[in-house]
């Protein structure tokens, strides 16, 4: 199992990026073939984001195979010097963003307090009682967190899941939300204490 | 140090503290019971975030997907337009001939299908030619090979040691010069 330390973005390094610029060049000339490989690659980041914004799979793999076809859309808008994953996921982003905003699901009010701290720590949490790792296991844990996960505000939500489900770095996660990556930080961080402290609620 | 913030315990643990503030966190964390239970209780956390499952992918999903996308029109528009100048092509060719020479079209089809018959049995006549031109030329050039090999054996065979070694020392001193040369030529691109 992976541990926080071991957090690596999944596709950062240069021969990743060759790779996908290359295959967008050949299907943007028509070559399926490619494009199918692209699909390969990223169903199951994509499936697993949007599977956690929308806590339900069958819709999840609805909207896969919607924001894939706007992906193979906006091909000849994509420009090779962004990273082909963060400009996937800005198209994932902006399809979830207005698929809430359909469902008038109302925004969530951030405070400014929170949004623009440059220091990313200003929220602290107090440790109150006795740890929540220690009155469960691993397992039940997860099932808690996949649990608590769907009652935490959409936007908080979507930048822990790209932060801590598709691992990407802050800096990626700034670019795709166009935030600064204080705020980023700032926001995952206050979404982990709100996790811990809506597992503590549930115990 | 002070004691380590929730926010610096998590900056912490993704290794996305600078080394500096690393080391010192380390080192608080030994010395510091409270804090190394608030960091072990977030590490177990973010253990548990990391096994979450993936969502299963249905094998199908990439075939569900391009059989959503219509076939690239760009290249089936090209094919489409190239067919149909070419046979807009061939109808107005054979309009232009059958008014400028009074032919009937029924005519004119049985000349094309003469001419397309006549170019076919024509090329591959030409092509049989070639290949035997080759074949011929191949054999020839084999038997010259065998030859001059025969004629350089006789000649290293009469002539003497040591013009032998004359000869090959011409041979190594002009391809150093002609080396040379060219080293020059390509430093200093020289026109020959």
């Amino acid at each position: 199992m992976k541990t926080p330390s071991q957090i690596k973005p999944f596709l950062s390094d240069s021969v990743s990026r060759d790779e996908d610029n290359a295959l967008v060049r050949r299907a943007l000339k028509g070559d399926r073939k490619a494009f199918e490989m692209i699909i390969l690659k990223y169903q199951q980041p994509l499936l697993n984001y949007l599977g956690r914004l929308t806590g339900e799979r069958e819709q999840a793999l609805d909207f896969t195979q919607e924001v894939f076809l706007k992906v193979h859309a906006s091909l000849p808008s994509f420009q090779p010097r962004f990273k082909f994953s963060a400009w996937l996921f800005k198209i994932a982003s902006n399809f979830m963003i207005d698929f809430w905003r359909k469902k008038k699901i109302a925004a969530v009010s951030l405070d400014r307090s929170r949004d623009d701290g440059e220091n990313p720590c200003s929220l602290q949490v107090p440790d109150t009682g006795p740890p929540v790792a220690k009155k469960y296991e691993l397992a039940q844990i997860k099932k808690r967190i996949e649990g608590a996960l769907e009652r935490v505000p959409e936007e908080l939500r979507e930048l822990f899941v790209l932060r801590h489900i598709n691992e990407f770095s802050y800096e990626e996660i700034a670019e795709i939300k166009g935030l600064p990556v204080g705020t980023v930080k700032n926001r995952v961080f206050q979404t982990k204490e709100m996790l811990r402290g809506l597992l503590e609620e549930s115990s | 140090m002070n004691c380590l913030r929730p926010a610096d315990i998590y900056l912490y643990l993704e290794n996305e503290l600078d080394p500096a503030a690393a080391r010192e966190a380390d080192e608080h964390l030994a010395l510091c019971p409270g804090c190394r239970s608030a960091f072990e209780e977030r590490r177990a956390l973010m253990d548990a975030v990391a096994g979450i499952p993936n969502f299963e992918v249905p094998p199908d999903l990439a075939g569900r997907i391009l059989a959503r996308i219509p076939p690239d029109r760009s290249s089936l528009f090209g094919g489409l337009v190239a067919f149909i100048i070419g046979l807009s092509s061939f109808f107005l060719g054979g309009l232009a001939y059958v008014i400028l020479t009074g032919q009937s079209l029924t005519g004119f089809l049985i000349d094309a299908n003469r001419s397309a018959w006549g170019f076919m049995r024509d090329a591959s006549l030409a092509f049989i030619k070639f290949a035997k031109l080759t074949a011929l030329g191949l054999d020839l050039l084999i038997k010259f090979i065998g030859e001059m090999g025969k004629g350089l054996a006789l000649f290293s065979a009469l002539i003497r040691p040591e013009v032998y070694a004359a000869v090959f020392l011409l041979f190594l001193v002009l391809t150093a010069l002609l080396v040379a040369g060219f080293r020059k030529m390509s430093l200093h691109g020289e026109k020959p």
